[in-house]
């Protein structure tokens, strides 16, 4: 049995023009902030949260829920973080 | 969708030889232009618009590969090109590369599933190191192309 802790949450993707290049980009680099591996999964495709070319070929828009998840010492941080950004509709500007 | 539905194929510059990001986003614009898409009065607009976006976030996205793109009124489908930078050009990316591979987008403001949809197909055939790889080495129009329709084609994985 692995002890890794693994945090999973639902985001919506509110944005009106979907998870377009720069929220993406934010979402890549807010994952690659944390240890744990990030993913999303849409439909029956999971993608690597780290790599902005994983996240494009999600091509998600508006309206449509990503299950997320992380695993790791920190996957509780990293879940929290990537919540806030899809709640604030990815407002913190960045990058 | 495919990418030789949305790129188009005289736009294409198989061998840009440019200093900066600036000279590599005009004369992406300038092949589009001299391919009849995009009209000579709205060249300027889509350069500072593309300029811009760029300045809210790199869209070098790693592994050697930028996505400058941009919205226009005065386009009625999504279209692209691509460029190949064998010198390669700092475009200030996430991973600090620089590009070789670029893809210029341009889309009607009224349709951001197309665009979602055109960085989906691209993102999808450039994960593919063998594809990044043949592009890379491509000298010509037509090498492009036909790697561009082997890709849709499922023939490069």
């Amino acid at each position: 049995m692995s002890d890794v802790p693994v945090r999973r949450a639902i985001v919506t993707i509110r944005l009106p023009e979907g998870l377009h290049l720069r929220p993406l980009t934010q979402l890549a680099r807010a994952a690659q902030s944390y240890s744990a591996t990030v993913t999303l999964q849409k439909g029956g495709q999971t993608v690597d949260a780290k790599r902005p070319l994983d996240l494009m070929t999600l091509a998600a828009g508006c309206g449509e829920q990503l299950q997320l998840e992380a695993a790791g010492d920190d996957a509780d941080a990293a879940v929290e973080a990537i919540v806030r950004l899809f709640e604030s509709d990815f407002a913190d500007g960045s990058p | 969708m495919k990418l030789t539905d949305f790129v188009v194929r005289e736009a294409v510059v198989p061998d840009l030889k440019v200093e900066n990001k600036e000279q590599a986003i005009r004369g992406l614009v300038a092949s589009l232009k001299d391919a009849g898409v995009v009209a000579t009065q709205d060249e300027d607009g889509i350069v500072a618009a593309i300029m811009k976006r760029e300045e809210l976030g790199s869209t070098g996205i790693g592994r050697g590969v930028a996505v400058p793109h941009t919205k226009h009124p005065n386009v009625d489908r999504l279209i692209a090109t691509v460029a190949i930078c064998h010198d390669g050009v700092d475009f200030a990316s996430l991973d600090g590369d620089a590009v070789q591979i670029l893809f210029l987008l341009v889309s009607p403001p009224d349709k951001p599933g197309d665009h979602l949809r055109g960085l989906e197909n691209i993102s999808r055939h450039l994960r593919s190191e063998t594809f990044c790889n043949f592009l890379r080495q491509a000298r010509t129009q037509d090498e492009v192309w036909d790697l561009l329709r082997e890709a849709d084609d499922g023939q490069i994985r």
